[in-house]
């Protein structure tokens, strides 16, 4: 796996989903695959799935990623970013809910257009830095508590139960932390 | 639309997680369907939940899932972007939040509405099996005014049509009341047009059942 820059690793990824949205590459999507697949299974396994199951949801999470690889448009988002949303998505699907209220990012699952203005594009990469920074940052207090949300999937209650703290203490440090990377992505808002 | 209102950013945070509880949950995919500034938000959360996964320590694929190219098919492709198209083409002049289409349709004029108190209409929504909580319609009657009340647990509201007002504010379409357990609040439906919102609660329902507790917020009983 690439162990260059963040921007870099991105485009590379950008130009492996191009080459299996437009040429139905199956190399690319192979790299893909390698890329990706044990770190999603870790992300089940972590979201309470066996390995076996882990394993299914990885397969269907990439097999999505070939399907709709037509769909993405790197000027609305990481490649990371998409698929940990279709990944996100086909585990609520798998174990908790039958009605999927989640979407997948605005645009990704309607046009396959890329509307967006370059101005904009290039404020998401500016975004993606930010938001990178501002989590770094974080206090450790507030990054475990987000970090249980994202990667092992509890809810606010489940977390308040776990760390033995009230939930509106769960709730305030997540607020926090929100206004952290909010605060840095503000003037970015208004392009 | 002019959101004035939105949900807190926690729950927006567990929203892009993928672990807020299913029926607030709906609530939240209704109102970031209507607002952009949520989706922003959303979207900017998502990049940090990405970054998370990203950064865990891989574990090795052992079945015969680890065969990357094996299940590919020939022409499912097409098939997924041609329905999803034309799922958008048809909800063009919907007034019912994109999410909910596919269970009440796209107008808000075409939903059955069953009796629930004197001026109170509901129509129940699914919720998968096993999911804590409640999640329904509410069609409240210009003036009527509720009995002030506590909430056994969290509780989010989103205005669909209409308006109505409590001690927070007034709340009109597209506008999210997201009220955590400590709340108390006492909403008047608008007197002209009463209002039309879509009602999650998290209370837990070890003495009633959310229906018999919903009423008792109406009757005051």
């Amino acid at each position: 796996m690439a162990t260059s820059s963040p921007s870099r690793q991105t485009s590379q990824l950008d130009e492996l989903i191009a080459r299996v949205a437009n040429g139905r590459d199956r190399e690319a999507f192979a790299e893909l695959f390698r890329s990706y697949a044990p770190r999603l299974k870790s992300y089940m396994m972590r979201q309470g799935t066996d390995s076996g199951t882990a394993e299914e949801l990885v397969q269907e999470t990439l097999l999505a990623v070939w399907r709709k690889a037509a769909l993405y448009s790197g000027e609305k988002g990481s490649p990371t970013t998409w698929i940990f949303t279709i990944a996100r998505n086909l585990r609520i699907d798998r174990l908790r809910r039958e009605v999927p209220w989640q979407a997948l990012p605005e645009g990704h699952d309607e046009t396959p257009s890329d509307d967006t203005a370059p101005d904009e594009a290039l404020s998401l990469d500016e975004r993606q830095t930010r938001v990178r920074s501002a989590m770094a940052d974080l206090p450790p207090e507030q990054l475990e508590i987000v970090r249980l949300a994202f990667v092992d999937g509890l809810s606010q209650s489940e977390i308040a139960d776990r760390l033995r703290i009230p939930l509106g203490t769960v709730k305030s440090r997540m607020r926090l932390a929100y206004h952290k990377m909010r605060g840095t992505v503000e003037d970015l808002n208004d392009r | 639309m002019s959101i004035v209102h939105h949900p807190d950013p926690s729950n927006l945070m567990c929203y892009a997680a993928g672990s807020l509880p299913e029926p607030l949950a709906a609530v939240v995919a209704c109102h970031v369907s209507v607002c952009p500034e949520c989706r922003r938000d959303v979207a900017m959360l998502e990049i940090a939940g990405a970054d998370l996964v990203t950064s865990l320590a891989g574990v090795e694929m052992l079945g015969d899932a680890s065969r990357p190219v094996a299940n590919i098919g020939g022409s499912a492709d097409t098939y997924a972007v041609k329905q999803t198209m034309a799922v958008k083409k048809k909800t063009g002049g919907a007034d019912v939040p994109a999410p909910l289409i596919r269970l009440v349709g796209p107008r808000l004029d075409g939903i059955t509405w069953k009796y629930l108190a004197p001026g109170v209409r509901h129509h129940p929504l699914p919720l998968s099996k096993g999911a804590q909580g409640d999640l329904r319609l509410l069609k409240i009657a210009a003036g009527m005014q509720m009995p002030e009340h506590g909430h056994g647990g969290a509780e989010m509201t989103m205005l669909l049509a209409g308006a109505y007002s409590d001690a927070f504010g007034r709340f009109t379409t597209g506008d999210v009341s997201d009220l955590d357990t400590d709340s108390e609040h006492q909403p008047i439906a608008d007197p002209e047009e009463g209002c039309i919102c879509l009602f999650a609660t998290l209370a837990p329902s070890r003495y009633k059942s959310p229906l018999a507790k919903l009423m008792q917020r109406f009757t005051g009983i």
